[in-house]
């Protein structure tokens, strides 16, 4: 099914390329091997997290019998020895990207990030570590994992961190679990989750504009992206100061708009595009509360603005990926 | 009919190459320019988060234009809908065809959408035939289904398409083997069989230049035939297949040959993965895996082979070990096989996991503190810290 020989011989035809570059080619391409990379990677990365998850049920299972000091020991081992590994081979700090991706200390990492979670729950429950200074057990992996990310460069620890950060402020912002993880029945989350993904959006932002870890802004974003808009169309449904919430979704949709636009990042395209038409339906039809208008014009709107943003994406997509 | 020009499929492919050769130095700049140049009639095929928005939306658009129009057919009530909705597709497949044409897409989103929409805008017309014609049997109504796959495969080449055209026609393949004893007794091998058999004709034609323009859906339709082909010999899937067919209760007894089937159920995960190696494709090696998983989850189903925490250490140990082993081997490449870096990084898939598991762990340690219970866990915005 493959092309090659034809688009060769178009090339040679066109002058592109010379005959004996031709053959070099062709020889090249049908013998050049396939990559495994991206699958062992993955398999590495389920690998190391099915074996920490099943030390982490080991653990619980059979405390009576091994004994709490000698697990947290072997724990906390193994947790420095991850650590301190990472740090004797990881090339010094950067404010801008350092390639590590796939290289071992990358996984060694991550290894003694998830140990470190396990370890910290684990001190708490048998020695109470943090007494009922609660915030403080939440805090601690935020700030390890959060100083680790930069450090050493690593995206997934990053994630780690942020995830660790919100649980701080009481807030869930994995991605599945935004809607249900959180109680936005609350206004007192509705804000905390409008106010943490400004604040740490703004944060991150803020960094990349100072070239501080650019490429570390996509994560950020991504995570407190949803918390943000989930937050604030609660927030636009049930609240009475509605405007304020409709303005910033406005705001927020038109900076991601830009950023997508700037970074070639689609997924903030798609979150603002999303977000921003449940946002301007919703208000759409509970501005004009009329039921038998809707009954006839509804149908039409769906499908006119449905057609609207279909006909937005193909005739700007010059401007989209300008 | 094809829809998509094959010129527009092979003009991406050049560029793909061109470019390819010009980052390894093959090409020069010149070169590269040149061959643009040479093939700038590309198609439109997006990134894939412009792709899903496309796809919602035309889903939005297809699903309330239909009910608009239907609406307005309602009239009567017996073949308003069938009626409305064939007309409806009808007229969508003509607009899709035009907008295909006119704005050069390519699995765009919008055209997978709007084609799986005018496929399932036959339903109701099928519907309606099935019941005139008292059809009580499902693979009937697949049997209706089946020639607008085909040729929807034929004029689109969408993968997702393939594979229920695959699935359709080993449905009502099955369907029509059990109603003869003999075909009872041997389905699972001849659903087998005909899987490889189908796997080896495909693969066959996939080498042939004229096959260039279906590579996506026989990317797709290659590894789930290879994958119907274990799961017809599977253990666990067999012993419940038979205890269905034959209205046996549950839970499902033992089978006959029930050796030859733990055989096949261990073995044919370690054909497909020499079949990957030998033929170097990929997709076939993560199929291999797919299925060594269900062998596991197979024979834990029926005996107590380690308790789960240990499964899980000595796995996760087992898999690591031999991933870094391999990425380590593959530094320089060995039996057509290398670990040269590709470009997608999956960073997106890597956060999404990555956050749930501390999501996870950390909410583990919560209930282990007594965090929580409808309070504030955390202490920064707790009213009482």
């Amino acid at each position: 099914m493959n092309p090659l020989s034809e688009i060769i011989t178009q090339w040679q035809t066109h002058e592109i390329i010379s005959p004996a570059s031709a053959e070099a080619i062709k020889q090249s391409e049908n013998t050049r091997p396939v990559s495994l990379y991206s699958l062992l990677r993955n398999l590495l990365y389920i690998g190391l997290v099915l074996f920490t998850s099943g030390a982490g049920m080991l653990v619980y299972l059979h405390i009576d019998t091994i004994g709490h000091d000698a697990l947290i020991v072997v724990l906390a081992l193994l947790t420095l020895g991850c650590f301190f590994y990472t740090y004797r081979h990881s090339p010094p700090f950067s404010v801008s990207e350092v390639n590590s991706e796939g290289k071992f200390v990358d996984f060694v990492l991550l290894l003694g990030a998830l140990l470190f979670l396990s370890l910290e729950g684990y001190a708490q429950w048998r020695y109470s570590l943090f007494g009922t200074r609660y915030g403080l057990a939440a805090f601690l992996p935020a700030a390890v994992f959060l100083f680790c990310a930069y450090r050493f460069d690593h995206r997934g620890v990053l994630s780690m961190g942020l995830t660790a950060l919100a649980s701080w402020v009481g807030l869930s912002i994995a991605p599945l679990e935004v809607l249900t993880g959180n109680d936005f029945g609350s206004t007192q989350i509705i804000n905390t989750a409008v106010g943490f993904g400004l604040v740490v959006g703004g944060v991150s932002f803020g960094l990349a504009h100072r070239g501080i870890k650019t490429h570390f802004t996509n994560t950020y974003l991504t995570l407190t992206g949803n918390l943000f808009f989930i937050g604030a169309l609660t927030g636009l449904f049930t609240s009475d100061y509605w405007f304020l919430y409709a303005l910033l979704i406005a705001g927020c949709c038109a900076f991601f708009v830009w950023y997508a636009r700037q970074k070639q990042s689609f997924i903030f395209l798609l979150m603002a595009i999303l977000y921003g038409y449940i946002a301007f339906t919703y208000l759409l039809f509970s501005k004009i509360d009329d039921a038998g208008f809707w009954m006839v014009f509804g149908g039409f709107y769906f499908l006119a603005s449905a057609g609207g943003v279909v006909m937005f994406i193909l005739n700007y997509k010059k401007w989209l990926t300008n | 009919m094809k829809v998509y020009q094959e010129s527009w499929l092979l003009n991406r492919y050049a560029l793909g190459l061109a470019k390819k050769l010009q980052k390894e130095g093959t090409l020069t700049t010149a070169q590269a320019e040149a061959a643009q140049k040479l093939h700038a009639d590309l198609p439109y095929s997006p990134n894939i988060f412009i792709k899903a928005l496309l796809f919602i939306f035309g889903l939005i658009g297809f699903g309330f234009g239909g009910s608009l129009f239907t609406l307005i057919l309602m009239g009567d009530a017996n073949w308003g809908l069938p009626i409305g909705a064939l007309l409806y597709g009808g007229g969508t497949l003509f607009g899709l065809v035009h907008i295909i044409r006119q704005r050069k897409l390519y699995f765009s989103g919008i055209d997978n959408a709007l084609l799986y929409c005018i496929l399932g805008s036959l339903g109701p017309i099928f519907m309606k035939v099935s019941e005139i014609n008292n059809f009580k049997e499902p693979w009937q109504f697949g049997l209706l289904y089946l020639p607008f796959l085909l040729m929807a495969v034929y004029s689109f080449g969408e993968p997702l398409v393939a594979l229920g055209l695959l699935f359709d026609f080993l449905f009502i393949f099955s369907s029509l083997l059990v109603k003869h004893p003999l075909g009872k007794a041997f389905l699972s091998f001849i659903l087998s069989g005909v899987s490889v058999a189908l796997f080896f004709l495909m693969h066959r034609f996939s080498k042939r230049r004229t096959a260039f323009y279906w590579q996506t859906a026989l990317e797709w339709a290659l590894p789930a035939t290879l994958l119907c082909a274990y799961l017809s010999v599977n253990y666990m899937v067999v012993r419940y297949a038979n205890a269905s067919l034959n209205d046996l209760p549950m839970p499902a007894p033992e089978i006959q040959f029930a050796w030859l089937f733990w055989a096949l159920t261990f073995l044919v995960p370690l054909l497909q993965l020499a079949l990957g190696i030998r033929l170097r494709d990929r997709s076939i090696i993560v199929v291999a895996l797919f299925s060594a998983l269900y062998s596991i989850v197979t024979y834990r189903h029926f005996h107590s082979l380690l308790p789960l925490e240990w499964g899980l250490l000595l796995g996760g140990l087992i898999l690591a070990s031999l991933a870094y082993a391999l990425l380590r081997y593959l530094k320089t490449s060995k039996f057509g096989f290398s670990i040269t870096p590709e470009n997608s990084k999956n960073n997106l898939l890597q956060t999404v996991v990555l956050s749930h598991l501390t999501k996870t762990s950390q909410s583990t340690a919560a209930q282990e503190v007594k965090m929580g219970g409808g309070d504030f866990g955390g202490g920064g915005a707790g009213e009482q810290y």
